[in-house]
Order: structure tokens, then C-alpha cells, then sequence
């Protein structure tokens, strides 16, 4: 059953690969019986179905949204109880919605349910399901050290899920129809946020309070979440990030200019990540488009610019992106928002075997090989030395002074000497310097705008995208201002 | 009961209603009986779709035949004056007959009566005038009939939408907009007809008639084969400045850039209004929004801004970025001497479409207004017994005020953009024309900025043979 690209993994990483019966989470799998069963049989066995019996409660029991502004003011000012309080949060509200997602997979057609792919992700579920489940009332900070431990390495493992589910989905289209496919992923995507915000906010909040960096707080950086975002320096690292994927995969070509006007001054609360996500993936697309179209000036030979322009309202704040790059043809149009692609893109995500779906996975390497991009939004410790961090900038503490403030923007010093090892500590970075991350930057997989757009909408926001053929590409991203819109996920 | 005797039950006794004259008032009383049955039959008769090729193939060929002699021509205008003879009744009867659905309470307003008497009224002329139409004289006759007829139906949106919204509290919402989404569209429909009938057989005439040869080759009928959307921008911005200018004082720039040379095949009425209605709205969102923020041609982003006055452009660190906020070569930016930065509208040929974005800086429409602008909106009429108040949504700044309405409604009424005088019915009426040859309207709202519009037209060509009118 574990399927043969998976075990062709890259050897930075470790225990994401199945190998069967070794496998520490193998042993997981069968709570009531001692008796190692062949992974492939245990699906189908009478047990399998009765044991399914533990589901119930935690599929009855309604899931807690929270909002952003929650999670900010809980995470000031952390305190030892405060912090149980989060694990024990996170230890009984994952459970529930991942019960809630294993449902949805007992829900597909049999069919569906039986392909490789689908199984594949069915029993992560399953297992890190029964393992949180498992866990009794966190009551010390060493219990919460180790259930961050085990978080974080089912993070880990689960990474393979997106490639995964995708690959699957898209190999049953011909069973169930589009429709349905672009519905039960945007399902499983939404849930898979909500989870790994909860889990990643929790995980930071640790570090934050292990670490004697309290400082990070007090500049409004709260777990993942920060408060002094600034449409600018967000935008300005996008871009820069895209303009290299674009400039490499370009063969060297020069990838057109970003220009940025509006409420670039603007301030608001939200998850770097996401954001950035989102408008790396618009910014990529609009070059991409640009690089293959567009009309050079007959002067200066420079392509047409790609202009940003940041529109804020009273409750919410508009990235609008504009490109001149010939617009979206109408066959690919209708297509736009759709996880079912071509047996060409499928083929695509043969390839990769790991999916964060962040922006730091999306980063070229630079030529000495040192990973540009560590860490998403915490400070652990130990990254902090990374030399590369993109976002947010470290505190002055740092020795690593290639950052300034938070306020210029940054100067980035991509040949200094990797720190990289480090960075393969945490579980959030997935830019260790494999082939596989090269690849996945690379590779065309055609479906950053429907994840963009999960994304977008995760907290009360969207992503709309408008083309006039023949000319150009308009999108817009809509984030809500003041974080007082509860997480959007189906229960 | 009747509906006569109910309508002189009903005898009103205020003279000043908006805009019924007496007469007008005595005519609406005298309504259809209910038993007549013609109209019934006419409505069970099978609507004759009639294709867009139908509609211009004949015309087409008979520009094009001109210099075949007039003979050629003629057979052409006869074949749609006489489809246009057979098919009109049956759409009327059908229009009429979805009113006579209304509730009943609804039927009685005065303007919702008016509108359905002149229905019926055209119904009865058209059938009353013969079937048969053999030659020039017959042509003629019935061209000027139709002309006449149309131009009583000129005020009919104004009056439904005074009509509606005095009857708000008696029908649903959602039932409102079916109902007037349907009629709008068979309205459309039966004025292409008509007007398609009218003006060929003036352009048939004018050729006729003028020595030289007609240097229209490329109008057919309604249909202008290579319209050039930027003229009749510029055209409609003219007036809407010209509009803005009387209202407010002053107004903004239009900028029109993109792909400017674009010629397209469509109906220029119908754009004319479209491009009327958005850039009317643009121009005076933009005044407005330059009012509340203070702008100023020294102050372009405004007294309240605190943003730091940052150089034209500079490059941030890494040169993948420029920030162009104040760039004053750009056009597209820079206000004007009355502090407004202009609406910028681009034009993009695609293969078989042209996209038309509207792009303002006008504030842009509020959460809660905007799931209302598209509603045939009848709102904050303060006092819901004082009828005779504007039905234009005052507290949008898109909607209209009475000044603005009442010398719009004349300028429309002199023919720019055909005598529809969208009053508080011009997003959902711009976007039915929009979406009426298959095409589609979107509009974006960035909330504290402006606005974005994209039109999307579908070029009338052989592609859209099958579409059906």
C-alpha cells in the first residue's frame, strides 16, 4: 500500500516515509490487538469498522472557532496556567476536527476510499487522531513539552498530505464529479489550516515562553500572528521571493518590476503566513504571465510592471494585483478555481512528495546552497540564529545583524553561511536544502489559486480574480482588519 | 371586479404625482376589460425566438447590397418589418400577461397601471395596423407607427421604478427583481425589434434620398459593425463631466488607455447607456470622495491623511519593488487642478470579446450597500406615505440625487444613451444590458479607496448566431 514515490523520498527527510511495520507509528495502529497486522489488511478487517466505534463522541461534539483577536489576547502575557490552558485547548479541539474530517473520508465512495492515495492520508488522520485522543489532562510544562513534541512531528508527517490527497483526488475524477472534488478539498483544506493553526500557534506560544525572548511579545509578534503588519514590507518580500522563482525558472531572465502605491502604511493584525502565501502565489502568477506575454517597452525594452495597490477600509484591507500579462485564456478561466487538472499537472505532483503550502517551501536556494528562508513567524531559540529569516525580522538580540529594523525593509543576505541545519530542527521549516524543495518551486501544479483562495477565506477574507483577455490580469485579496471574524472551516 | 372599476374607485385626487399629467391620470382609469381575450391569444401563440443572425443576417446583406439598386434593399427591410409585424404582438401580449400576474393591489398603482396601458395600447395598434406589408408606402406606415410607439414607451423604467417603490411593502424583494429582470429583458428584446425595423428602413431611406452614398456602411440597423469603444467613451464622458460639472462644481479626468484602437460589432445604444450609467457613478463618487477627504490639488491624498509624504518613487532595498505612490507622471494618478485623480478606463480586445475595466477612486461602497446595489432599490425614502419622494438611494453615494436626476433624465431623454433614464435602477439595468448578448458586468468595491468595473462584451458575430433575442 505505502506508495512507491513516497519510499524514493529525499533523504533530508526523516520519519515521514512508511516504511511499514518499523515504523513507530505503525505500532499505533492496532491499540486493541498486539498482534502486528500487515498495514494493508487492517482497513478492510471486521475490526477496522467496529473500532470506528471511537470516532462518535468526538464527531458529535461541535468544534470551537476561535478568532484572531482570541488567540491575541490569550497569548499576551503568557503564564504557566495560561499556557496548560492553551495545551489543553489544542489537546481536545484537534481531536474533534480531525474526527470530523476522518468522517468526511468514510463518506467518499468506496471506491474513492480504496485508491493508495486517499488511504495513504486516511490513515495519517486515523493515527494522529488516536494518538492526541489518547492523551490525558496536560498539567505540568514537561507534559506540554512532550505534547509539543508529538505535535510537531505529526506536523511533520503529515506534510505529505496535500501532494497526497490531491494525486488521489485526481485520480478518482473519473468517480466522483468535479464539482464534488473541488468541494471535499477545499473541506479538507480548510480543517487542515484550522489544525495547524491551533497546533502552530500552541507550539510557539511554548517556545516564546521557554525562550528569555518575551521581547517578541511586547513588538506584537504573538505565536504566528503579528500585530504591526505592514502592507509594504509584506508586499516587498513577496515580491521579492516570487521575482527569484521567476528569474530561475525564467532561466535568468529578468522577471518585470513591482509597483506598489495605495495605504502602504497601513497597519493590521493577521498571520504573516497567510498573507504572504497568498500574494506570493498572485505576484508568481502575474510574472509568469508578464515573462511569457508581455509587451516590452519599446524604449527602455523593459517589460510592463506589475502594479500593487493596497486599498484600506474601515474593516478590512484589499491587495489589489495588476498585471499586463495578455490575461487568463477563457478555457484555463473556467478552470481557475478548480483542483482537477490535466494528466500533465497530474504528473506534476508525482514528483513531490512533500506540501507545506507556506511560502518559505517556495524559495530558491541560492547558488551556495544555503537555504534562504528558515522559519515561518516563531522564534524558536535556535532559529533564531539563522542568518536568512525572511519574517518576521528577529529581535535586536540577534547576532545575525544583516536584519534591520522591522521598519526598513529587508536586506537580505542570501550567501552568508548556511544555517540550515538548524532550521531542520524545527518542524515548520521545510526549505532544508533538498532537490525536493527545488522542485516544488518548480514545478507547475496548478493549484496555488484555489489554496490561495482557502486561504483568504479562512479568516472572513477572499480572493477574487478578474482577467480581460488580450490585455491583463486583475486580482484581489481581501483580509478583515480587526480579527473579530471566526475561523471559517466546515464542521 | 374590473380592473376599470377599480381603477376609478381609485380616482386620485392629487393632480401633482410625480410626473402624471391629469390627462394622464384619466387614461390610466380607463383600462382593459377583463374580458378581453385577444391578448390571451396572441400570449398562447409560440414566441418566434428570433436569432441575432435573423435580426442582422437580413440587414447585413442588405447594406452590403446596397449598390444592388434599391429594389434589393427594399425586400430586405419588407422581410423585417413583416417579422417584426408578426413577432411584436406576441411579445407585448406575453409582457402584458406577466403583468396581469402582478397582485392585484400592485396592479392598481397609477404608474404600474400607466405602464401596463401603454402596453396594451401598442398591443392594439400593432395588431390593429395590417398584416400585410407589400411595399414602400405600407413600409413606411408602419415604420412611423412603430417610431411613434416607441417613443411613448420612453418613460417606462422611471415610471415602474416610481411604480415599485411605492408598492414595496405589498410584493417580496425577490419577487420585485424576477419579475422586473424578466420584463427588462423582454423590453430589450422587443425594442431591438422594433428599432432594428425603425432604422433600416432610415438608413434605406437616407440612401435613398441623398445623392451621395451613405458613408455608414458599417451600421446595420442598431448594430455598428466597427465601433470603437473609445470614442463613445470620450463621448460619454463628455456629457457626464458635463453633468458632474453643473452638479458639483467640478469633475474629474477620464483617462482612457489600453488597447484603444479596439472596433468591435455591437449595438451602440445599449453601450452608451452602460458607459453612461458606470461613468456617472465613477465621476460622482470621485467629487464626493474628494469632498469628505478634503482632497486637493495640493493635497492629493487628503487633510485627514497622516500618511508621511514619501518621496515621488524610490526603490526599497531590494530592487524587486518600487513604491509609485506619488508618481506625478503618471496619468492614471495624478488629480487634477480640482484634487481629483481620474477615472481610468481600459479597453482590451480579446479574441471574441472586449473588456471594458472602469477604475475609480471614488471611496468605494460599503460593506452593507453594496449587497443592495444591484437591487431594484427602493430605499431610505424617509416618510414610506410620502410617495412622492425620489426612489433613488440617497445614502449610497451612487445612488442619485434630484438634481442630478432631474437633468439627467432630460439629457437622456434627448437620445444619448437611448431615452432610459436609469434613476435608481442603473446597476441592475446596466447589468442586464450587459449580460444581454451574452456578455457579463462585475463590480469590485475596495472599501475606502474605489471602485473597479469590468464589462465584458461579447463581440455579435457569427458565434452568436444562435443566440436568441
Amino acid at each position: 500500500m505505502p506508495n512507491s514515490n513516497l519510499n524514493a523520498a529525499p533523504a533530508a527527510t526523516t520519519a515521514s516515509a512508511f516504511s511499514p511495520q518499523s515504523s513507530p507509528l505503525f505500532k499505533m495502529n492496532n491499540p486493541a490487538s498486539i498482534v502486528k497486522q500487515p498495514q494493508a489488511r487492517r482497513r478492510y478487517s471486521p475490526q477496522h469498522f467496529y473500532q470506528n466505534r471511537i470516532l462518535d463522541p468526538y464527531v458529535h461534539q461541535a468544534v470551537s472557532p476561535i478568532t484572531l483577536r482570541q488567540l491575541v489576547f490569550f497569548g499576551r502575557n503568557m503564564q504557566e496556567d495560561k499556557l496548560l490552558k492553551s495545551a489543553n485547548y489544542v489537546r481536545t479541539e484537534l481531536p474533534i476536527r480531525l474526527a470530523h474530517r476522518i468522517r468526511d473520508f468514510q463518506n467518499l465512495p468506496f471506491i474513492v476510499g480504496t485508491n493508495p492515495h486517499i488511504e495513504l492520508v486516511y490513515d495519517l488522520y486515523w493515527q494522529a487522531f488516536e494518538r492526541i485522543a489518547k492523551i490525558p489532562e496536560i498539567k505540568t510544562l514537561e507534559e506540554n513539552e512532550a505534547f509539543c513534541e508529538m505535535v510537531k512531528g505529526l506536523l511533520n508527517d503529515h506534510l505529505v498530505v496535500i501532494p497526497q490527497l490531491a494525486l488521489g483526488i485526481m485520480e478518482c475524477s473519473k468517480h466522483i464529479p468535479a464539482a464534488q472534488v473541488d468541494h471535499f478539498m477545499n473541506k479538507m483544506l480548510r480543517s487542515r489550516i484550522s489544525r495547524r493553526v491551533l497546533a502552530e500557534q500552541h507550539i510557539t506560544l511554548t517556545n516564546n515562553f521557554n525562550s528569555p525572548n518575551h521581547m517578541m511579545t511586547d513588538r506584537g509578534y504573538i505565536g504566528i500572528i503579528y500585530t504591526h503588519i505592514k502592507p509594504k514590507d509584506i508586499v516587498e518580500r513577496t515580491a521579492l521571493l516570487a521575482a527569484d522563482t521567476c528569474r530561475q525558472a525564467g532561466g535568468g531572465m529578468a522577471p518585470p518590476k513591482v509597483l506598489l502605491d495605495g495605504n502602504i502604511d497601513a497597519e493590521f493584525t493577521y498571520i504573516p503566513d497567510h498573507i504572504e502565501y497568498i500574494l506570493y502565489e498572485l505576484l508568481k502568477n502575474s510574472m509568469r504571465f508578464v515573462m511569457q506575454n508581455g509587451k516590452r517597452d519599446p524604449t527602455t525594452g523593459e517589460l510592463p510592471p506589475i502594479q500593487v495597490t493596497v486599498c484600506e477600509g474601515t474593516h478590512e484591507i484589499v491587495f489589489r494585483v495588476s498585471d499586463k500579462g495578455g490575461g487568463i485564456h477563457p478555457e484555463m478561466e473556467s478552470q481557475l478555481w478548480s483542483y482537477a487538472q490535466s494528466p500533465a499537472r497530474l504528473a506534476n505532483f508525482e514528483k513531490i512528495s512533500k506540501m507545506a503550502a507556506t511560502v518559505q517551501e517556495q524559495v530558491a536556494p541560492s547558488s551556495s546552497s544555503s537555504s534562504t528562508l528558515t522559519s515561518t513567524s516563531s522564534e524558536e531559540s535556535d532559529r533564531q540564529e539563522d542568518e536568512n529569516i525572511i519574517l518576521p525580522p528577529p529581535p535586536p538580540t540577534n547576532k545575525n545583524s544583516t536584519y534591520q529594523s522591522s521598519e526598513s525593509t529587508l536586506l537580505l543576505d542570501r550567501h552568508a553561511p548556511s544555517r540550515a541545519q538548524s532550521a531542520q530542527k524545527s518542524s515548520f521549516s521545510t526549505t532544508a536544502s533538498s532537490p525536493q524543495q527545488y522542485k516544488n518551486q518548480s514545478l507547475h501544479l496548478g493549484i496555488g489559486l484555489p489554496m490561495s483562495r482557502v486561504y483568504a477565506e479562512y479568516w472572513g477574507g477572499d480572493l477574487k480574480v478578474f482577467t480581460m483577455h488580450g490585455y491583463g490580469t486583475d486580482a484581489y485579496a481581501k483580509f478583515c482588519k480587526f480579527g473579530n471574524i471566526y475561523e471559517n472551516f466546515d464542521v | 371586479m374590473t380592473l376599470r372599476s377599480a381603477g376609478s374607485s381609485m380616482a386620485i385626487t392629487s393632480t401633482k404625482r410625480g410626473f402624471l399629467t391629469n390627462t394622464e391620470q384619466k387614461e390610466v382609469e380607463d383600462v382593459v376589460s377583463f374580458y378581453d381575450d385577444k391578448v390571451t391569444q396572441y400570449a398562447n401563440q409560440e414566441i418566434q425566438t428570433v436569432t441575432l443572425k435573423t435580426l442582422l443576417g437580413l440587414g447585413r446583406s442588405g447594406s452590403s447590397n446596397h449598390e444592388q439598386g434599391t429594389a434589393g434593399d427594399l425586400a430586405i427591410n419588407l422581410d423585417v418589418a413583416r417579422y417584426a409585424r408578426k413577432e411584436l404582438p406576441v411579445r407585448l401580449a406575453r409582457l402584458i400577461k406577466a403583468t396581469q400576474k402582478l397582485p392585484f393591489i400592485v396592479g392598481t398603482n397609477p404608474y404600474i397601471k400607466r405602464v401596463y396601458k401603454l402596453y396594451y395600447d401598442s398591443f392594439q395598434s400593432i395588431t390593429a395596423s395590417p398584416e400585410e406589408i407589400r411595399n414602400k408606402d405600407d413600409l413606411d406606415r408602419f415604420a412611423a407607427l412603430l417610431k411613434g410607439l416607441v417613443a411613448s414607451h420612453a418613460d417606462v423604467v422611471p415610471m415602474l421604478s416610481q411604480g415599485f417603490l411605492e408598492c414595496k411593502k405589498y410584493m417580496a424583494k425577490e419577487d420585485i427583481k424576477r419579475f422586473l429582470d424578466d420584463m427588462i429583458r423582454a423590453r430589450i428584446g422587443i425594442r431591438l425589434i422594433a428599432e432594428q425595423a425603425i432604422s433600416l428602413r432610415e438608413q434605406r431611406h437616407e440612401h435613398e434620398t441623398s445623392s451621395v452614398e451613405t458613408p455608414h456602411d458599417d451600421i446595420v440597423g442598431v448594430v455598428h459593425t466597427e465601433l470603437r469603444p473609445a470614442d463613445l467613451i470620450r463621448t460619454c464622458a463628455s456629457f457626464v463631466q458635463e453633468l458632474c460639472d453643473v452638479n458639483y462644481g467640478s469633475s474629474p479626468e477620464v483617462v482612457i488607455n489600453g488597447q484603444t484602437d479596439t472596433t468591435f460589432t455591437y449595438v451602440p445604444v445599449h453601450l452608451e447607456y452602460i458607459l453612461c450609467e458606470l461613468l456617472k457613478n465613477s465621476v460622482r463618487a470621485t467629487v464626493e470622495q474628494s469632498q469628505k477627504m478634503g482632497r486637493s490639488a495640493l493635497n492629493p491624498h487628503g487633510i485627514e491623511s497622516d500618511r508621511r509624504p514619501s518621496p515621488t518613487n524610490y526603490e526599497s532595498g531590494n530592487s524587486a519593488v518600487i513604491v509609485n505612490q506619488d508618481d506625478d507622471q503618471d496619468i492614471t494618478k495624478r488629480v487634477n487642478d480640482f484634487g481629483h485623480p481620474p477615472v481610468e478606463v481600459t479597453i482590451a480586445q480579446g479574441e471574441r470579446e472586449v473588456t471594458i475595466r472602469i477604475r475609480d477612486h471614488g471611496g468605494g461602497i460599503s460593506q452593507e450597500d453594496f449587497d443592495a446595489i444591484f437591487d431594484y432599490s427602493f430605499t431610505t425614502v424617509k416618510n414610506e406615505n410620502d410617495a412622492s419622494k425620489d426612489s433613488s438611494s440617497d445614502d449610497s453615494p451612487y445612488g442619485v440625487d434630484s438634481i442630478f436626476k432631474g437633468v439627467s433624465r432630460l439629457a437622456m431623454q434627448a437620445g444619448l444613451g437611448g431615452p432610459i433614464a436609469g434613476l435608481g435602477f442603473g446597476l441592475p439595468l446596466t447589468r442586464i444590458y450587459a449580460q444581454y448578448f451574452g456578455g457579463d458586468m462585475h463590480l469590485i468595491s475596495l472599501q475606502g479607496y474605489g471602485c473597479d468595473v469590468f464589462l465584458k462584451l461579447k463581440q455579435i458575430d457569427e458565434s452568436l448566431d444562435d443566440l436568441q433575442i
